[in-house]
């Protein structure tokens, strides 16, 4: 390897901490780093507190051995969708490229220089693993060398994909993808139906049971050897296997004389953009391609008042970036999941009433879905000067940055709520449906104004890799909670309120004090936020 | 020292550049000029092999780039329109990562100078992101001379510099070209670039309008813009849709 290259690699490693030591210098880094430092003193803390008290029986070898291939599997599923050539960051492309450096020493720098940062990511999830592994300890050496070898792979199936997508006709390359959407979508629906007919641990094992997820794990078997390992010699022997495998992939990736650098330019450039955006405020979903709909018919949105332009502006925007609709879609199917999934067919709540948690559904789903969908100040940052220079008051500028944003989320919201309805059998409590319909609007609205509020107020450069890592689950942490809380503030103000309403008049009294408190709520967010606007200083607070 | 024939670069149906052949010798400082979306960086890159060209071929000190990439490029230094430093190394650090990958031994005395003459001696220890546009600029000039490329390419060189920052950019150039150095820069601000340039050449939407002199282009076009006009109203001239077509009279 080129001399330069292993010195980038060692400056790299040792920037990253130089630059953690000059974030400690400031008060926000400080804190946000304590805050990330003790959540994850916690979460260890937590697992390891778990192991010592476990009154629990040993794990089994075929249980353990299968979970880790299902997740593995998705994941595996996952990455090597989206491969693509390398990636190279801007600099890299900048002194590396036109430098004299072979495509193989480029390979092997893009190998190890991100290499670390998953072995990083794969300790923190083993750690997460342990109490699920045969023996803890092996949880380490399985997720590490896995989380390791998914990164490796989707290298390899990146540079086949150019080898082979040269070779083949456009219109063929164009008809891959649909075909495999296809082929999921179908393969989806056979498993949903025999999920219904005997029920989701049965159904699961028979997909195990069947020979083309037999081969399709085959790959993953010995880091789910390594999991389900129940001596530490066969831990040892299937570790090494599983290194073994690690090293045969990245060599692979050597050996395949592919010239990717045209696409890792292109590809790089696009990633480049998502994760700038990202920095830049968690706008990383917005899509950085090529806009497809250039004639979107978008109301005029009149009845938003002043603001309606620039909420017109986001519908634009958000018409012209589906993948972003199509991430919020994907936490919507996560709550959905997690709220009403998980607990019918994996837990024990079974066939109950469908009432509480549609409520808990309508409120999970905005509270986790606007992280990510920044179709509002989050994704303006940068027009900030632009937008004081308009003529329209920080009231108008903010219901018009957010409207777009909780009105989609509202929707989403709905929609959730409908299907669950739909695709549930069990008796739905119409109190509770109501209800949760009732408050999917000013959820959203609230979720949306908070985060965005929070996000001028603190606008820190923060990305979820290296050694920001800590301070990136601070921040989130500290929103979430932040978020939560007010949220119950509001829900409590607007119990207390309908409790009196009821005790003094009737149900409709009742219901207009509550529905009252938290319309103010949602007044109250907007001019919270209009405020953080008219303070947020262009000169400390814009992101570089 | 760079020759480039029937160089060509399509992307996705688009033709960016197109079919474009010239040569710039040792001691040669040459403008790459033409509006905005003429093909300048994207010549630019296929000559430093960061894009492999559709077509044709580009030497380095009679290296092939696409064939023989390493020798080629070891004679080659390029500056990039927006300069992008690895922001967890310092200035200093950038030399010395540069010194490595070229191979070069006795680099610091060379680095201090040029740290010195850019004045950056100051800033030797500052991260890249504690620095402005135009001392990024700086380093990214410093890191491309560091080991006396025969030929060295700047794409829009002038942007974020100062009078100062300028006027020792083009000392360091008019040197490099006086040590046998090929220079070549591009820019849309002719004026800015034409008391450096010892040779221009002109192209739009990827193809060649003109390539020689500045006393050549004067000659040229002067019946047809007048005698007075300056090489701005050249440029406009040749550059306008209403141009005549370009192959024909394009020669050095």
């Amino acid at each position: 390897m080129n001399p330069g290259l292993r010195y980038l690699l060692w400056a790299g490693f040792r920037g990253v901490l130089r630059r953690a030591g000059r974030r400690m210098r400031t008060f926000r880094g400080f804190v946000s780093t304590a805050i990330g430092v003790l959540f994850f003193a916690l979460v260890v803390g937590t697992q390891i507190l778990a192991l010592v008290t476990a009154r629990e029986g040993p794990r089994l070898h075929d249980p353990a051995m299968q979970g880790f291939s299902l997740v593995l599997l998705l994941f595996m599923v996952s990455s090597l969708l989206a491969a693509d050539a390398p990636f190279y960051w801007p600099q890299e492309v900048q002194f590396l490229f036109p430098a004299p450096l072979r495509r193989r020493e480029l390979l092997l720098y893009s190998l190890l220089s991100r290499g670390w940062v998953q072995v990083f990511s794969g300790l923190w999830l083993g750690v997460v693993g342990m109490r699920m592994a045969v023996r803890p300890a092996a949880a380490i050496p399985a997720v590490v060398l896995s989380v390791l070898w998914l990164y490796v792979l989707a290298q390899l199936v990146g540079l086949l994909k150019l080898a082979i997508g040269d070779r083949l006709p456009p219109r063929a390359g164009r008809a891959v993808r649909p075909l495999l959407g296809m082929a999921a979508a179908v393969a989806g629906w056979l498993f949903y139906r025999q999920v219904r007919a005997v029920g989701f641990g049965p159904a699961l094992g028979e997909l195990f049971q069947s020979p083309a997820a037999r081969w399709a794990m085959l790959p993953a078997r010995p880091f789910a050897e390594v999991f389900a390992a129940g001596t530490a010699g066969a831990a040892l022997a299937w570790t090494a296997a599983s290194l073994a495998l690690v090293l045969a992939t990245a060599g692979a990736v050597l050996a395949l004389d592919v010239d990717f650098r045209e696409r890792s330019l292109v590809s790089s450039a696009r990633r480049f953009e998502r994760i700038r955006r990202m920095r830049r405020g968690r706008g990383g979903l917005a899509s950085a391609a090529a806009p497809k709909n250039r004639r979107l018919p978008v109301p005029s949105f009149a009845f938003v008042g002043a603001g309606a332009p620039l909420a017109r502006r986001q519908a634009y925007e958000l018409g012209r970036g589906l993948r972003t609709l199509g991430a919020l879609a994907f936490m919507a199917g996560m709550a959905f999941f997690y709220v009403i999934g998980m607990p019918r067919w994996i837990g024990s709540e079974g066939g109950g009433e469908l009432g509480t948690s549609l409520v808990v559904l309508a409120v999970v789903f905005p509270l986790f879905g606007t992280g990510g969908f920044s179709v509002d100040f989050r994704r303006d940052v940068e027009r900030i000067a632009y937008l004081r220079s308009l003529p329209l008051r920080p009231t108008a500028v903010a219901v018009g940055e957010v409207f777009v944003a909780a009105a989609t989320v509202a929707v989403f919201n709905l929609l959730l709520l409908g299907v669950a309805v739909w695709v549930v059998d069990a008796p739905v409590d119409p109190r509770m449906a109501v209800l949760a319909a009732a408050v999917a609007l000013p959820v959203a609205w609230l979720a949306v104004t908070l985060e965005n509020w929070l996000f001028l107020l603190f606008p820190t450069r923060t990305q979820a890799d290296g050694g920001q890592q800590s301070a990136f689950v601070g921040k989130q942490l500290i929103k979430m909670l932040f978020k939560l809380v007010l949220l119950g503030v509001v829900a409590v103000a607007a119990g207390l309120t309908a409790l009196a309403g009821g005790w003094l008049a009737d149900t409709i009294g009742a219901a207009a004090g509550a529905v009252l408190v938290v319309a103010l709520a949602c007044w109250g967010a907007t001019l919270l936020l209009a405020r953080a606007y008219q303070g947020f200083d262009l000169t400390v607070d814009t992101p570089a | 020292m760079i020759q480039v024939r029937d160089l060509t670069k399509r992307y996705e149906g688009r033709v960016a550049v197109d079919r474009l052949s010239f040569t710039v010798r040792g001691g040669e400082i040459l403008g790459l000029v033409g509006p905005n979306g003429a093909g300048k960086t994207t010549t630019l890159r296929a000559i430093a092999g960061i894009h492999p060209p559709t077509d044709g071929t580009v030497e380095i000190g009679g290296f092939d780039v696409e064939r023989q990439p390493i020798e080629a490029k070891r004679r080659l230094g390029l500056i990039p329109d927006d300069p992008q430093l690895f922001s967890t190394l310092t200035v200093w650090e950038h030399l010395d990562f540069t010194a490595r990958v070229y191979g070069v031994r006795e680099w610091k005395a060379v680095g201090e100078r040029l740290l010195a003459e850019l004045e950056l001696t100051d800033r030797r220890d500052s991260m890249a992101d504690e620095l402005s546009r135009g001392m990024r600029q700086k380093v990214a000039v410093a890191c491309a001379l560091l080991h006396q490329p025969a030929a060295l390419l700047l794409d829009e060189p002038l942007t974020g510099l100062d009078p100062r920052g300028i006027r020792t950019l083009y000392d360091l150039l008019r040197r490099r070209a006086a040590d046998g150095a090929a220079v070549m820069l591009s820019s849309h601000l002719l004026g800015q670039i034409e008391g450096l340039c010892t040779s221009f050449l002109v192209v739009r939407q990827g193809r060649l309008l003109f390539h020689g002199t500045r006393d050549e282009l004067r000659a040229r076009y002067a019946d047809q813009v007048g005698p007075g006009a300056t090489l701005e109203d050249i440029f406009f001239h040749l550059t306008e849709d209403q141009a005549p077509p370009p192959a024909a009279g394009a020669a050095a």
